[in-house]
């Protein structure tokens, strides 16, 4: 080993390579097997940025949240990240922020073992809202998440380790399809179902079909945390978000 | 050493260990410097990247790498054989070896270990057909005959779904007595092999993944399959003299 990784530094350049938020998490509660020696995860967030992306068509309405850009800047930090860890002789497996699209790489059979929201969570930024999307208190739901997971002896930040929702239910009221079932997120309480993916990416499908863009992104657009983009929706629904 | 001599020495030396340390822009690097330069891509692939893999293959039976650190070996690997396949010359000692139709057997859905096993046959200049997962037993019966192959290749990671081995093993047989089949997995071991009348397995291995690694050796040094085979040529061209 050439030189220890230091946990602020390497932190303040992950900033400086172009992240909105990282955080380090202490994972090693229920990794699967094959991952059990990197207990360390390094959390990074891009925010998603512009409000403008909000599609319209009739009373049809989805929000575009999805940005390649986004994705590809997340890559580019978690190249940058390995080379680090690299020099320092540490280990270390990157899961890309789109862990789901198709991938044909060996490694991409691992992506499924670990979800970006448990680095998040247990590097405290973020939880896991009622919609089941990662909240980050300031940012909200606008952000896409990628993770580094490592054996670097990295002091870890403080979980979070429950819903900051309370009971707020705006993303539940406005979904189209009733989807979200409205639970609260606790760590530790095992696989809680919070949304019928059946019915959520049937929507989807129908908004292809109505706007030409496989997006809904409702439940993003309308939660009351991060940029004020909520108000966009409540002025043009006749019920108000219940707040 | 001509100066070419010295530049293969370099670059083999860089795919080999670009694989070891899964470096895949290096390898990717190396390989196409490789092409441009007009070197043997055929021992490119053996004498550096398959050459790491046996290295991987050590380290990962010692226990100083796991998993994720042998599938981004095999992807530093795969890319570094997507630049130089096409520039194999077909010639005296790189000749298509054979045709290999492999898959793992019904009710099965794990195929880390058959796609590695894939990989080596492909870098061993093997034309392969892979059925993929959850293969209903007859397919292998099927594909064998219709694409005229040498070898089968049967892979399960379960004790539940490698009791279909022995129908297929035996379905074959029926067909062609001197088959060649391979089987492999985590409940596979070679007793197991010989009782279900398969020719071959990876040797005695803690893993799928094990079994795998191993069958590198056994792929790098095919000269026992091709004597055998010529000598089957030589058989049937006698055959056809005395008319």
């Amino acid at each position: 080993m050439q030189n220890a990784v230091n946990r602020e530094v390497l932190k303040q350049q992950i900033l400086e390579w172009g992240a909105t938020l990282v955080g380090i998490g202490d994972v090693r509660q229920g990794l699967a097997p094959e991952l059990r020696h990197l207990p360390v995860a390094i959390s990074i967030a891009v925010a998603n940025g512009a409000a403008d992306t909000v599609l319209q068509k009739d009373r049809v309405m989805a929000y575009n949240h999805q940005s390649c850009k986004v994705e590809s800047r997340l890559e580019n930090i978690q190249r940058k990240i390995t080379r680090v860890l690299r020099q320092a002789g540490q280990r270390f497996f990157p899961i890309p922020p789109n862990s789901h699209k198709p991938d044909r790489r060996f490694a991409a059979r691992l992506y499924p073992l670990f979800p970006h929201k448990t680095a998040a969570t247990c590097a405290g930024l973020g939880w896991v809202g009622k919609s089941g999307l990662l909240i980050n208190k300031q940012h909200g739901p606008h952000l896409t998440w990628a993770t580094v997971l490592t054996n670097a002896p990295l002091l870890p930040d403080k979980p979070i380790i429950k819903s900051h929702c309370s009971r707020c239910v705006r993303c539940v009221d406005h979904c189209p399809s009733k989807a979200i079932h409205g639970t609260h997120w606790r760590r530790n309480r095992g696989n809680t179902s919070f949304i019928d993916l059946t019915a959520c990416s049937e929507q989807i499908q129908k908004n292809f079909q109505d706007l030409g863009r496989a997006v809904c992104g409702l439940c993003v657009l309308v939660c009351p945390f991060g940029p004020a983009l909520g108000n966009f929706i409540d002025c043009q629904s006749p019920k108000n978000g219940r707040v | 050493m001509s100066d070419n001599d010295e530049k293969m020495e370099e670059i083999l030396e860089t795919l080999k260990n670009g694989v070891i340390e899964f470096e895949e822009d290096e390898v990717i690097e190396a390989a196409e410097e490789a092409v441009e330069l007009g070197l043997n891509a055929y021992k490119c692939v053996m004498d550096g990247l398959a050459a790491g893999m046996d290295v991987v293959g050590e380290y990962f039976a010692e226990g100083e790498y796991f998993v994720p650190e042998v599938l981004m070996c095999a992807d530093a690997l795969y890319a570094g054989l997507d630049i130089l396949k096409p520039h194999i010359v077909m010639g005296e000692n790189q000749q298509i070896k054979g045709t290999v139709v492999i898959g793992t057997v019904e009710g099965d859905v794990h195929d880390i270990g058959k796609n590695l096993v894939k990989l080596m046959f492909e870098i061993a200049g093997f034309n392969i057909h892979d059925l993929g997962r959850d293969v209903p037993l007859d397919n292998f019966v099927e594909s064998y005959l219709e694409k005229d192959a040498d070898i089968v290749c049967l892979s399960a990671m379960m004790t539940t779904t490698m009791i279909g081995m022995p129908i297929v093993i035996e379905k074959i047989r029926a067909k062609n007595p001197n088959a060649k089949i391979m089987v492999g997995g985590a409940p596979i071991n070679p007793d197991v092999a010989a009782k279900y009348g398969a020719d071959a397995t990876g040797e005695d291995a803690t893993n799928a993944l094990q079994e795998a690694l191993n069958m590198i050796g056994v792929l790098r040094d095919l000269s026992d399959f091709e004597a055998e085979r010529k000598a089957q040529e030589l058989d049937a061209d006698s055959l056809m003299e005395p008319v």
